[in-house]
């Protein structure tokens, strides 16, 4: 019994010892040994292809995805290194508020509450950029072959809390029963298990998770609604410095598609 | 409900390692609570039992408000009170390890305050009153007395807030403090075995909680010894 113990014990140790570097939530990324200091960003990394955890080639932890893209080209342009730290989404708007992190990058949407608090960039996914679709299990596919035949009683649509999609929710399938979580992996395994019957989501992320484990799924193109803001930079308010930068980025990396080819690139 | 679980991800040395520091940082997380949490206990666990009015209202409004609130309102609210600055000890973001560690003492102090002051009360009178009759002060009584009867009674309780404490600690995964469901959270998201990973989750909280709720049961047989007629 006291060697069993022992033995238990001295593995945990070995584990946590091999591992320790991994109990952080904050990813530090040296983008140029010349650079002085980091610019810091808050992120809730769940969320591929925009941001996600993936294990290194060193086996750490690491932060990836066209969000962190994003934010390397705003910490190159103001000659720093980039400092990504990953809290719960609810956290996000009070740390750039009360000024812990420079700004935010969450495929965050901003929405009028939100601009009371923080500050946005210009949205720097256009609409030719993203799609916003409806998935539904492959056995349904034919029994509801457009967003009307969702519009039922019966029906239980899945979105996520305080997203855009839970808005589209709203306004097209009015009838149907919405379940708003926090979580995306949750919707996605209630769809699997039929507990809800559609989930409102974008096209790059329905793509991320289609080619990753949910092949049962297809997609179901919703029409273009107006008024769509897309996803945004939130900065702290007034600081009108870091969003004039943080717009020219932008800018440039729509101009050059360098974020179309991300999204091809983290989605696959 | 999926007919089939998957729980490959077991195989994977890396999602193991992730599963196993998040079980040390939970462990760790609920030993400091607990252990500063029966120190700073003490305190409003004597002023309760104070007759004088102006220290036991305050300590029971104190313990009354945490214990009727829910933990998650306790660390937001002292996640925004506090506002600590993001700075890196060991790679850990303290600006959040802090706050978490804050309320999670606050939280298991009011709960232990309340273990100690009915370990205290559970003391029978004539326990004291011998004491004090046999000419001890009332400092004497509690010190030499009360205290160590109410030991007895006090650590097994103790034993099921540490149990308590391990699963309120998944709490922390959203101000991004690496215990076990931080860590889940992560394996979550690049792993459609969802389902699985709840249960393996649970199957690791209860190998903490179960082992640990045994050696309570067996210290408590242990001081139960000396009332055995």
């Amino acid at each position: 019994m006291k060697k069993l113990f022992l033995v238990v014990v001295l593995s945990l140790i070995t584990i946590t010892a091999y591992g320790c570097q991994n109990s952080s939530n904050v990813f530090d990324f040296i983008l140029d040994e010349s650079y002085d200091g980091f610019v810091t960003m808050a992120t809730s990394a769940d969320y591929p292809p925009y941001e996600n955890i993936v294990q290194d080639e060193n086996g750490k932890n690491t932060v990836v995805g066209v969000d962190i893209e994003i934010a390397k080209a705003i910490a190159h342009r103001l000659n720093k290194n980039l400092r990504v730290v990953h809290k719960g989404f609810d956290f996000l708007v009070e740390d750039v508020r009360s000024g812990k992190v420079d700004f935010i990058i969450a495929g965050m949407t901003p929405t009028p509450s939100r601009s009371e608090i923080i500050d946005f960039s210009k949205s720097y996914y256009t609409e030719d950029s993203v799609v916003q679709v409806v998935l539904i299990h492959k056995d349904d596919a034919t029994l509801y072959q457009s967003i009307e035949d969702l519009n039922q009683s019966t029906i239980r649509v899945g979105a996520q809390t305080g997203s855009i999609q839970a808005e589209f929710a709203e306004t097209f399938t009015p009838l149907a029963t919405a379940k708003i979580v926090q979580d995306l992996k949750e919707l996605l395994n209630n769809l699997e298990n039929n507990q809800i019957d559609a989930l409102f989501t974008e096209e790059e992320v329905a793509n991320t998770h289609m080619n990753n484990g949910y092949e049962n799924f297809v997609k179901l193109t919703l029409p273009e609604l107006e008024g769509y803001e897309g996803n945004a930079v939130g900065v702290q308010k007034g600081n009108t410095e870091l969003l004039t930068i943080i717009n020219e980025v932008i800018d440039e990396l729509l101009a050059d598609g360098s974020i179309t080819e991300w999204l091809e690139v983290y989605s696959a | 409900m999926n007919t089939q679980l998957s729980f490959s991800f077991l195989l994977d040395w890396y999602s193991v390692s992730l599963l196993f520091q998040g079980l040390m940082m939970t462990l760790i997380l609920a030993f400091l609570a607990v252990v500063l949490g029966s120190i700073l206990a003490l305190v409003p666990a004597f002023m309760r039992l104070s007759s004088n009015k102006f220290l036991s209202t305050p300590a029971t409004f104190y313990v009354e408000i945490i214990r009727g609130t829910p933990m998650l309102v306790q660390v937001l609210l002292i996640y925004q009170l506090l506002n600590i600055p993001l700075f890196l000890i060991g790679g850990m973001d303290m600006g959040s390890f802090i706050p978490g560690l804050v309320a999670l003492l606050i939280n298991s102090s009011a709960y232990i305050s309340e273990i100690i002051r009915g370990g205290i009360l559970a003391v029978d009178k004539g326990q004291s009153e011998a004491a004090r009759s046999l000419g001890l002060n009332s400092k004497q009584t509690m010190f030499k007395i009360v205290l160590p009867q109410a030991i007895k009674n006090i650590f097994p309780a103790l034993g099921n807030e540490f149990v308590t404490i391990i699963k309120e600690t998944s709490i922390f995964m959203y101000l991004g403090v690496a215990e076990l469901m931080y860590q889940v959270g992560i394996i979550k998201s690049s792993s459609p075995a969802v389902t699985e990973l709840y249960i393996v989750a649970g199957l690791l909280y209860l190998a903490l909680t179960f082992p640990l709720s045994k050696v309570m049961n067996r210290i408590e047989r242990r001081l139960r010894y000396a009332d055995q007629r």
